[in-house]
């Protein structure tokens, strides 16, 4: 190693990008198995307090703009 | 519904709900962002542009609760341990339960703005643009976020040594409960 290189300070490593871990299978698996979390969650019924807020919004809208 | 807005808001919402849920994983604390984002999505009305991309608008103002909630009350997600057992599979579905499990667990170690964005277009299904939107970035960071995402859960749920092998779990044959569930 020259004297050039030796004196030269000591370059922080760059931060290692992720390894290509590209796996069609995979990111298909994943996919579906979170879109099955989400949808049985989607499905479930929606708070009724909100329901009936809302509608009652959507009441006072209506009669507002009579 | 008396007018095109509410009725896009209603029909967001069991979506939006489910988005706040795998937020928050607290029903009560997910209870209480709907509804914030309902009030301030009416309050906003005016604001929003008809024919330009509401599911975008409204998740933004999910998300934008979410972070002001966290702010006000410090608080910190659920963790997995934490979730009540009916959060993530109906009863008999033993398997489903294990591997749903294992994919939050393995979410959990994410880093926030993968975890956003694994749940906002892998599990709720925006548009890389529409996710974009939400969270206030370009769409070249969403696809090298969720491209960072799928890698660390590939590597969480099939181990390092198994993904760079290809050995370990197959996922090119797809787990038993995804292939009895493939036809429906």
């Amino acid at each position: 190693m020259s004297e050039k290189s030796k004196s030269k300070p000591e370059m922080a490593a760059p931060t290692p990008r992720p390894q290509a871990k590209f796996n069609p299978a995979f990111d298909s698996w994943l996919e579906t198995k979170l879109h099955k979390i989400f949808d049985s969650v989607a499905s479930e019924p929606l708070p009724q307090d909100l329901v009936k807020l809302l509608g009652q919004i959507d009441e006072a809208e209506e009669r507002n703009k009579k | 519904m008396a007018n095109e807005f509410h009725q896009m808001l209603l029909e967001h919402l069991p979506r939006l709900q489910a988005y706040a849920i795998m937020l928050t994983r607290d029903r009560s604390q997910a209870e209480d962002l709907l509804q914030e984002t309902s009030l301030r999505a009416l309050r906003a009305q005016s604001q929003f542009m008809m024919g330009t991309n509401f599911t975008a608008w409204i998740y933004k103002i999910l998300r934008n609760e979410y972070i002001s909630s966290l702010r006000r009350k410090k608080r910190q997600p659920v963790q997995i341990e934490d979730m009540p057992a009916e959060f993530l599979s109906r009863k008999g579905e033993q398997e489903n339960d294990v591997l749903s499990r294992e994919v939050i667990a393995a979410m959990d170690k994410l880093q926030h703005g993968q975890r956003e964005v694994l749940i906002l277009i892998c599990a709720s299904g925006l548009s890389y643009e529409e996710a974009a939107e939400a969270l206030g970035c370009s769409v070249g960071t969403i696809k090298s976020r969720l491209w960072r995402a799928r890698a660390r859960m590939a590597s969480l749920i099939m181990g390092d040594e198994e993904t760079k092998t290809g050995k370990g779990r197959d996922f090119a044959e797809p787990p038993r409960e995804m292939a009895s569930t493939a036809s429906l």
